[in-house]
C-alpha cells in the first residue's frame, strides 16, 4: 500500500462510481470511532465528512454546541439548526443535525443512525449525561408547547442552540407551519429551509416566552401575500411593525361584518389583470407619480385607471383618507384570501 | 530475498519494544471506511510485487492531470527537459507557477515519494500545490530514476541535477534563487535530506530550508518503529526493506552505504539549512525521523520536528479530515511562512 496519493485516489473513485459503497464506508467509519472510544467532536466530524455537509451536535446538559464543516474543520456556530435540516435525537440527550434539507436519502439515514449510536456510547462514558424530559419529542414542538413545564422547554431550547437569555422569533407560514429562529440570526429567517419564503414573524422573545408569541406570528402571517399580480403585498411581515393594524384580523370576518369595501376591490380587480397591483400601489404610494413609477406606466394612464377604480369603489383615492380606507380594505382582503387559500390551517401545529 | 528477514531485529538489549502505538481514531476510521468501500491496495511483501504497485500508482495518478494541478487556474503548469547528472539522460521537471505573480517567487523543489521504487513527478503534487498556494511559491517537481532498474546514486544525483538547473535558471522561471526550499514526503523526504547534504558538501546551491515529511532515511530498517511496523501499517517494515534493497542491493544495511542515499548514516549534520521534520508516532519512520532531528541539534543546527500521535504512514492524505492531519498541514504552512518571512 502506498501513501501520499489519496487525493488522486479519491478523484479516481469519484469518477468510477460517485456512490460506491458510501453506506458501507459510513458504517465502517463509525464502527471504528465507537471501538476507539472517539469523542463527540469526532462523531460530528464523521457525520459532516461522510455526508458532505456541515454537521452540528448539541448536548443541552453540557451547553455543548459543536459544528464541523464538510472538510472536517471545527467552526464557529453561525446559526442555530433548522427543523428543515436532517436530524436525529440521541434519546433526548443530544441532537445531531446535518445541514441539508430533510429527505429520504438512504445514505443520510445510515449516517444519522450510526452517528447516533456512537454519540450514545460517547455520552454514556461522559458526564454530559443528563436526561431531559424532551426525550422522543421534536425540540421545536416542545419549545412552542405552552403546556410543557418551563424547565423542559428551556432544555428543548438548548437543543436548538438557544440559551436562556437569547431572543428568538416564532416564524409562522400562512398554512400554519411553525418554526423558531434566533433574533440575532443575520440571515433571512429560515423560511427557505422549510420550503417557504412567505411567513410572519412574532416579536422577539426569550425561550420561556416563545409560546406566548405564536398567535402574534400567525397574525403576521395573515398579512403576508404572494407578492404577484393576483396577490400583491409583502411576503414577510413582522408582527411588531403591524401595531394597531393587527386588530384588523379580529375584525375581518365576513360572517359577522360587512365587507362591502372588499367586494368593491374584487370588482375593480375583475376589470383587467394587474388591477390589484395598481390598487396596491395607489394605496401605498404618496403621490400618483410615485405609483406610476412603481408600476412602470405613464402617470396619465394611471390617472385614468384611478378614475375607473374610484367609480367602482365608490370613494375617492386622491386624499389621505381615501388611500387609508383602500389600504385597510386591501389588508382585510389579504387576510380573507390568506385564510381561504390556506384553508384556515393556522390553528394546527406543524 | 527472504522478506521475513528484511527487518533486522537488532534493537538494543534491555529496551522492551511493545506493539505499534494505537492509531488516531479518526485516521483509523478513514482507513476502515476505504477498506469497507472495497478500495484495495496491492501488497508489497516481495520485490516481485513492484510492477503491480507501479501500475496501481499510475492509475491513481491519472487524476493528476495538468488541468487538475492548475487548481482552477491558480497555477500554470509546464514541463521542461533539463540536463541530468554527467553522463546520464536528461530529466523532466514539472513546473507549477502561481498565476498573477509579478515579483520573484520562492520555490518549493519537490522530490516525490514512493519507496524509491514507484511514483513519478506528479505523486503527491495535489498536496504540494496546496502548500505552495499558501505561501505563493513556484513548485518544481523532479522526475528521478527509480530503483531497482537504476540503483543508488541515480535517484539522488537526478534530484541534485534538477535542483542545480532550477537555481541556475531562476530568472527564466521567475523565482528567487535565494529562497529555495526543498520538500519531499516518504522516500521523497529521504531524497530531500540526501540532496540537502549533497548541496552542503558541494557548496551549491544554497538552500533556504529543507522540509522532510515522514522521511525514509535509514536503510538499516532496524529501529524500534521499524520493528513495531514490521508487518503492520500502510507502509510496513517489510515494504520498507524491499525499497531499500531495490536501491542499495546487497550493500543495504552494510558499512558502505552513502549518507546521500540514507541520510541517517550521516554523523555530522552541521551546516544544514533550517530543517522541518514531521512524522506519525505509529509509523515505520518515527524513530529515524526523531533521531535525525536530534542529530541536527547535536551538530548545532536548526530543526523543528513534529511527531503526531497515532499517525500511521500517510495519515494526513488518507484522513485529511482528522484533527491531527489539519494540524500537520498547519504546522508545515506555518513553518514555511516563518522561514520565508526571514528573507
Amino acid at each position: 500500500m502506498q501513501t501520499g496519493h489519496m487525493k488522486e485516489l479519491a478523484g479516481r473513485m469519484e469518477k468510477i462510481s460517485p456512490h460506491a459503497g458510501a453506506a458501507l464506508r459510513a458504517v465502517a467509519y463509525f464502527d471504528r470511532l465507537m471501538e476507539a472510544k472517539s469523542g463527540l467532536e469526532g462523531v460530528t466530524r464523521g457525520a459532516a465528512v461522510l455526508s458532505g455537509s456541515p454537521a452540528h451536535l448539541i448536548v443541552p446538559g453540557s451547553r455543548l454546541h459543536i459544528r464541523v464543516d464538510s472538510r472536517g474543520v471545527r467552526t464557529e456556530v453561525p446559526e442555530a439548526p433548522s427543523p428543515g435540516w436532517c436530524h436525529a435525537s440521541v434519546d433526548g440527550k443530544a441532537t445531531l443535525w446535518i445541514e441539508r434539507p430533510l429527505s429520504r436519502d438512504p445514505l443520510i439515514a445510515v449516517i444519522l443512525e450510526r452517528a447516533v449510536i456512537t454519540v450514545r456510547s460517547a455520552l454514556e462514558r461522559s458526564s454530559a449525561n443528563q436526561l431531559t424530559e424532551t426525550a422522543d419529542h421534536d425540540p421545536f414542538d416542545v419549545v412552542l408547547c405552552a403546556q410543557a413545564p418551563e424547565a423542559t422547554r428551556l432544555a428543548a431550547a438548548e437543543h436548538l442552540g438557544l440559551g436562556r437569555d437569547s431572543l428568538a422569533h416564532v416564524v409562522a407560514t400562512p398554512d400554519g407551519l411553525l418554526d423558531v429562529v434566533p433574533a440575532t440570526c443575520p440571515r433571512t429567517p429560515r423560511g427557505a429551509a422549510i420550503g417557504r419564503s412567505r411567513f410572519g414573524l412574532g416579536p422577539p422573545a426569550s425561550p420561556e416566552k416563545l409560546p406566548d408569541t405564536i398567535a402574534a406570528a400567525k397574525t403576521a402571517a395573515l398579512f403576508t401575500a404572494e407578492g404577484d399580480d393576483t396577490d400583491p403585498g409583502p411576503r414577510i411581515v413582522h408582527y411588531n411593525n403591524l401595531g394597531v393594524l393587527a386588530l384588523l384580523v379580529v375584525a375581518a370576518d365576513p360572517k359577522t361584518q360587512d365587507c362591502g369595501d372588499v367586494e368593491a376591490i374584487e370588482r375593480v380587480a375583475a376589470l383587467r389583470p394587474g388591477m390589484l397591483r395598481t390598487l396596491d400601489a395607489l394605496a401605498r404610494c404618496e403621490t400618483l407619480r410615485g405609483a406610476a413609477l412603481q408600476l412602470h406606466v405613464h402617470h396619465s394612464t394611471l390617472q385614468s385607471r384611478r378614475h375607473q377604480a374610484e367609480t367602482l369603489l365608490g370613494w375617492e383615492l386622491s386624499g389621505i383618507e381615501g388611500r387609508l380606507r383602500l389600504a385597510a380594505a386591501m389588508m382585510v382582503r389579504r387576510i380573507l384570501v390568506t385564510r381561504h387559500h390556506h384553508n384556515d390551517q393556522a390553528h394546527n401545529p406543524r | 530475498m527472504n522478506s521475513t528477514n528484511i527487518v533486522d531485529a537488532t534493537i538494543d538489549e534491555g529496551h522492551a519494544v511493545g506493539p505499534l502505538p494505537p492509531y488516531d481514531p479518526e485516521c483509523h476510521a478513514a482507513l476502515d471506511s476505504m477498506a469497507a468501500a472495497g478500495v484495495e491496495f496491492p501488497g508489497l511483501t516481495h520485490a516481485d510485487d513492484i510492477p503491480a504497485n507501479r501500475k496501481w500508482m499510475e492509475a491513481t495518478l491519472a487524476a493528476s492531470t495538468d488541468e487538475h494541478l492548475s487548481s482552477q487556474g491558480r497555477f500554470t503548469v509546464s514541463e521542461r527537459q533539463v540536463p541530468g547528472p554527467e553522463g546520464a539522460p536528461d530529466i523532466t521537471l514539472l513546473i507549477c507557477t502561481p498565476t498573477g505573480i509579478s515579483s520573484k517567487a520562492p520555490v518549493l523543489y519537490h522530490t516525490h515519494g514512493g519507496g524509491m521504487i514507484i511514483g513519478n513527478r506528479r505523486t503527491s503534487m495535489l498536496e504540494i500545490i496546496e502548500l505552495a498556494h499558501e505561501v505563493g511559491a513556484v513548485v518544481v517537481s523532479v522526475e528521478y530514476r527509480l530503483a531497482p532498474e537504476h540503483p543508488s546514486p541515480a535517484n539522488v544525483e537526478d534530484c541534485y541535477a534538477g535542483l542545480v538547473w532550477t537555481v541556475e535558471n531562476a530568472d527564466e522561471l521567475g523565482i528567487d534563487p535565494e529562497r529555495v526550499v526543498i520538500v519531499g514526503a516518504s522516500a521523497g523526504g529521504g531524497l530531500c535530506a540526501g540532496t540537502t547534504l549533497m548541496a552542503r558538501d558541494r557548496q551549491t546551491p544554497r538552500l533556504l530550508g529543507s522540509m522532510l515529511m515522514c522521511p525514509m532515511i535509514d536503510d538499516r530498517n532496524n529501529t524500534a518503529s521499524s520493528l513495531q511496523s514490521r508487518s503492520v501499517g500502510t507502509w510496513t517494515g517489510v515494504a520498507n526493506g524491499i525499497g531499500w534493497e531495490a536501491l542499495l542491493g546487497d550493500s543495504r544495511g552494510g558499512p558502505d552505504v552513502s549518507y546521500y542515499a540514507a541520510p541517517a548514516r550521516a554523523t555530522d549534520l552541521s551546516g544544514l539549512p533550517p530543517t522541518f521534520i514531521d512524522v506519525g508516532s505509529a509509523e515505520v519512520f518515527r524513530s529515524e525521523a526523531v533521531a535525525y532531528a536530534e542529530q541536527i541539534w547535536t551538530s548545532g543546527g536548526d530543526a523543528e520536528p513534529h511527531v503526531w500521535p497515532g499517525g500511521f504512514h500517510g495519515y494526513d492524505s488518507f484522513a485529511p479530515q482528522a484533527p491531527i492531519s489539519q494540524a500537520t498541514v498547519k504546522a508545515r504552512t506555518d513553518w514555511l511562512r516563518r522561514l520565508l518571512a526571514k528573507t
